[in-house]
């Protein structure tokens, strides 16, 4: 048995003291009534040996009375913060469907894996490359909707601290009634504990939301504070305002909770006092300890905006890695114009190594006309003259131009599309090739999760996924692109069980994983999370049950009682741990053998 | 292995698992009524049952075929069981680790409040000495009993 020290040394010193307080229980018929309190008990003391008595006794009654009280209102306001983070992370369980779900994003991203290794096998096929472009369609619509609903809990989440804030200034509206009402009976010499109860049960509620501490003053009313120090009601209350965003994306930038005190008009007035700092939920902080809405601001600002970080760090890299080999190539059937996704403008500085090729090619994919452009003797250079020099060298067969912000290239004469070749090219702020810089020939676009897809013009015509690799050495009137070429394809195909390095996001390490290792190293954490939050509100949920009896409880202190209890619950805690450890093992020896 | 050893094996782990399982639930319900009296006597035949277990648990790694000849039926309602026991486990270590939680705060506000209250108070002689209420104890030791009138 293992007790602390400090623990050990309090029981010496009750033991020294030779102190029993037994204490006789009384029935008494309202014992069940919510919100009954025990009444003030009189006490008789005796003297042994003709010395003094040196303890008052009702007083350490009084103490316990009050720190049971102080004690259930401060587990109420933890429990109350563990069950709406327990709440969010059961929400937050359901975004990635069940194991095995077969609209999950897991799976999802596992058929487009597989869609590009049929495709690989046959790039000339319609109905692969049909396959191949829906299956990418299916993880872009799953990734908007995951990115999606994070948002839309934390829109909730915010509302709801919205709905606290409101109640929390209905029951101090109320405590401070009641303040009134008591003080001026207890002047007039009345006992009201009916109201008394009735102030307590609004405190109590007021400890739900936000953690309190309370000071009952001479005249009976009572002054409320935040653990931190904020007065919310001494005398007169005061004015909690929150107003909740609108719309909610990860960079929204939240407003600030403040205290405010009101003027004879009943107005909030003056600057007040942040309890909640505004900014988004990188930079927001907050001196609240406990209560609905601490839990409900970790679900908002720590929990789901990690989350949101995880699966825009996904979305990138799935985006960024795959458009990296998608541009290297080109689809059989080259398409007319290539239209740049990266915004630019002609002046923009532009500088990079390496020989790129831009051909015309026909629909035979024969080429028509093509430049090598030296990049590496070309130097520092503009977007613009990098245009113009690649609109010269094609001459009438193409046009090349910053049209609307983009790099847009355009086949002239029927039939005719524009095929890239950038490998051994490198933008020198970047590392990428020069197609995948300005996005020429991206399969997946959009700046974020939310606006995630597949290329438009793909989507209509998937002969425009890139299979094949232009020839860096074909000559005019030679093949450009061969059909059955699937060298760009393959690569895509292995893409998907290459291990990539994904730098530390929301909780998560650096790592290094297939796209769908990290999605399983994702719901993992999340899963290891909502388990902890579910074990820590079932915890506090019967701490709060045990400490709410003790203070409605009429059977007194009895201190020999509680000394020998605490042998009793630590060997019977002992006792379950070690039947716990059995029946484990005795689970997992049961799933082996009984397969 | 004999049919009827896997089935006397089954009974055996099946009853265990079952009465392990009312025992801690029976645990919970007094620990939750606030009869902390009433689980001690349940320790003991936690204990026996626990070894049982344990024993069976033995057996089985080193005979695994122990259970291997019983029908889906009864696997699957010993599998149960356990999973079961497994569930009312962790609500019993919760109930017991409140009650412990509580219990040791209670112990030590009461014996910090009436330490406070026994020091003993010291003042100045007029010859500038350590003036005690009871200068021949080195704490006052008072028994005392109450009765409690609500």
């Amino acid at each position: 048995m293992s007790i602390t020290l400090a623990l050990s040394n309090s029981i010496s010193a009750l033991q020294v003291n030779q102190i029993g307080l037994a204490t006789t229980a009384q029935n008494v018929a309202n014992a069940n009534t919510p919100g009954y309190s025990r009444k003030q008990l009189n006490i008789t003391t005796q003297v042994v040996d003709g010395q003094g008595i040196a303890v008052n006794v009702s007083s350490i009654s009084r103490i316990v009375d009050s720190f049971l009280v102080r004690e259930m209102r401060r587990q109420l306001s933890d429990f109350h913060n563990t069950s709406a983070v327990d709440a969010f992370y059961a929400q937050m369980q359901n975004l990635f469907g069940a194991p095995g779900n077969n609209s999950s994003l897991s799976a999802d991203l596992s058929d487009f894996s597989s869609a590009l290794e049929a495709l690989a096998t046959g790039p000339e096929n319609a109905s692969l490359r049909f396959e191949a472009v829906a299956a990418g369609e299916r993880v872009a619509r799953n990734l908007v909707k995951l990115a999606g609903d994070i948002q839309t809990l934390r829109f909730e989440a915010d509302q709801q601290i919205k709905a606290a804030v409101d109640q929390i200034n209905n029951q101090l509206r109320e405590i401070e009634t009641l303040n009134g009402e008591i003080s001026r009976a207890l002047a007039d010499g009345r006992d009201v504990p009916d109201l008394e109860d009735k102030r307590d049960q609004a405190i109590n509620k007021v400890a739900e939301f936000i953690d309190v501490n309370v000071t009952t003053r001479q005249d009976g009313s009572v002054a409320l504070f935040t653990r931190s120090g904020r007065m919310l009601l001494e005398g007169s209350r005061r004015f909690v305002d929150y107003t909740p965003a609108s719309t909610v994306t990860q960079s929204t930038a939240f407003g600030a909770i403040t205290i405010f005190p009101l003027d004879a008009s009943g107005q909030p007035t003056g600057n007040g006092e942040q309890i909640l700092t505004a900014g988004d939920s990188a930079t927001a902080t907050t001196e609240l300890v406990s209560g609905k809405i601490k839990g409900l601001l970790e679900a908002r600002d720590s929990n789901l905006y990690e989350l949101g970080l995880q699966v825009e760090a996904f979305a990138t890299k799935l985006r960024d890695e795959v458009n990296a080999i998608h541009n290297q190539g080109s689809g059989f059937g080259a398409p007319g114009t290539l239209t740049g996704t990266r915004s630019v403008t002609t002046a923009d500085a532009f500088q990079a190594t390496g020989t790129v090729r831009i051909a015309v090619v026909d629909s035979a994919g024969v080429i028509v006309n093509s430049v090598d452009l030296d990049l590496t003797a070309l130097g520092a250079s503009t977007v613009g003259a990098v245009a113009s020099a690649i609109d010269t060298a094609l001459g009438a067969d193409a046009s090349v131009a910053v049209i609307d912000g983009k790099l847009v290239m355009t086949a002239t004469g029927s039939g005719n599309g524009i095929a890239i070749n950038d490998s051994g090219t490198a933008e020198s702020a970047t590392g990428r090739g020069f197609s995948h810089y300005f996005g020429m020939n991206d399969f997946f676009v959009g700046t974020s999760a939310a606006t995630f897809a597949v290329r438009s013009d793909i989507s209509t015509n998937p002969g425009n996924v890139s299979t094949a690799e232009l020839s860096k050495t074909a000559a005019i009137g030679a093949q450009g692109i061969t059909v059955g070429d699937n060298r760009v394809v393959q690569r895509l195909a292995q893409l998907m069980d290459t291990r990539l390095t994904f730098q530390p996001v929301g909780g998560l390490p650096l790592s290094s994983f297939t796209l769908n290792e990290f999605l399983g190293s994702m719901i993992g954490l999340n899963s290891v999370r909502a388990a902890d939050a579910q074990d820590m509100r079932k915890a506090r949920e019967i701490l709060v049950d045990d400490l709410t009896n003790r203070v409605h409880s009429v059977s007194g202190v009895n201190v020999d009682e509680e000394l020998a209890n605490l042998i009793v619950f630590q060997n019977a805690y002992n006792m379950s741990a070690q039947v716990l450890k059995t029946a484990s093992e005795m689970f997992d020896t049961l799933v082996n053998i009984l397969q | 292995m004999s049919q009827v050893a896997t089935a006397e094996a089954f009974d055996d782990l099946l009853d265990t698992s079952t009465r392990l399982t009312d025992l801690i639930a029976a645990e919970i319900a007094a620990l939750r009524a606030m009869r902390p009296r009433d689980i001690a006597p349940l320790q003991e035949e936690k204990a026996q049952l626990t070894a049982r277990y344990g024993a069976v648990l033995a057996q089985l790694r080193a005979n695994p075929e122990m259970l291997k000849g019983a029908n889906p039926a009864r696997r699957g309602q010993l599998r149960q069981a356990v999973q079961q026991l497994r569930d009312v486990i962790g609500d019993n270590l919760r109930a017991l680790k409140a009650a412990r939680i509580i219990n040791e705060k209670m112990i030590r506000v009461i014996a910090d409040a009436v330490a406070a209250q026994t020091k003993p108070t010291t003042g100045y002689t007029a010859v500038g000495t350590e003036a005690r209420t009871n200068p021949n104890l080195d704490s006052p030791a008072t028994p005392i009993t109450i009765n409690e009138k609500v």
